[in-house]
């Protein structure tokens, strides 16, 4: 079960993420036509992190049935996945 | 993800939170949502130009603000779980009046972000890009709404006393849904506000 601390702190944690994902995004925005590759890569291995730590401490999936933390952890990774394989052949 | 998969080869018996039905159907809402973002990334692809304008005429302040409003809103949740299972019916009624508060930030600065856009004359017929970003955010907006409609039923059967300490499911499968609206806008925010 999520204690108080670890709730606060998975919040904070993702409000500080959720600011970081939000600055990437704005200094692309100077003129240029498309989000730069490290950029992109950086805002996906973001979100799988933030989609972690819901699933394991907001969910509290974490010490359940083992498959259902893989199926809602893996959800983040392959849209993440997807995203970016569709970005990068974006590039060519 | 990778501590996902060694936990998966080791059994471990805590329950899961809330009712069965309600993992099924986030599952099944999470393989719908799961469509349309894979749907909008490669539809992008021969769409390159229309999607960077799209995307430059977005509030991308307002996705923020929503995206902070929706994790605030799902830590009152899991605040409200805990009090619940400490026993303190009060104290839960507060937190998830207090996440239900959070939330219509977000309904608010969506309803103005949606108004702006439709004075500025855009709509799903415009192009593409706005077919994808109305489609989308509106059926990320209706779950918004449903999971405000639960957490307020929830509150309310809280404060009459049918929830306790020993039976507190219906408490678990509305948070385990709100937590799943946060987890949707948390693909959607860098999906639409911040990749271009």
């Amino acid at each position: 079960m999520t204690s108080v601390r670890q709730a606060t702190y998975i919040w904070l944690m993702l409000i500080g993420a959720t600011a970081i994902a939000a600055f990437l995004g704005s200094i692309e925005l100077s003129g240029a036509t498309q989000t730069g590759l490290w950029v992109t890569l950086a805002s996906i291995v973001i979100l799988v992190i933030k989609g972690q730590l819901i699933v394991d401490y907001f969910m509290d999936l974490k010490n359940v049935q083992p498959i259902w933390r893989l199926l809602l952890s893996a959800y983040c990774f392959v849209i993440g996945c997807f995203v970016f394989l569709a970005y990068y052949l974006s590039l060519s | 993800m990778i501590s996902a998969i060694r936990s998966s080869l080791t059994v471990k018996k805590q329950p899961l939170p809330g009712d069965l039905a309600i993992w099924i159907f986030i599952l099944a809402e999470l393989g719908v949502f799961s469509i349309f973002f894979v749907s909008y990334a490669f539809v992008r692809l021969n769409n390159l130009e229309m999607f960077a304008e799209g995307y430059h005429h977005l509030n991308r302040v307002a996705g923020l603000i929503n995206t902070i409003a929706l994790i605030t809103s799902s830590y009152f949740v899991v605040r409200a779980v805990i009090a619940i299972k400490a026993g303190n019916n009060k104290n839960c009624v507060f937190w998830l009046r207090l996440a239900l508060i959070t939330a219509s930030i977000y309904v608010g600065v969506k309803g103005w972000e949606y108004s702006e856009a439709f004075e500025a004359g855009y709509s799903l017929h415009t192009n593409t890009f706005y077919m994808f970003y109305f489609l989308l955010t509106f059926f990320h907006f209706a779950h918004v709404l449903l999971g405000m409609v639960i957490l307020w039923v929830v509150a309310k059967k809280t404060k009459q006393g049918d929830y306790s300490k020993e039976d507190h499911s219906g408490i678990e499968s509305g948070a385990s849904y709100w937590h799943m609206v946060d987890l949707l806008w948390i693909v959607l925010f860098p999906l639409v506000y911040v990749i271009h």
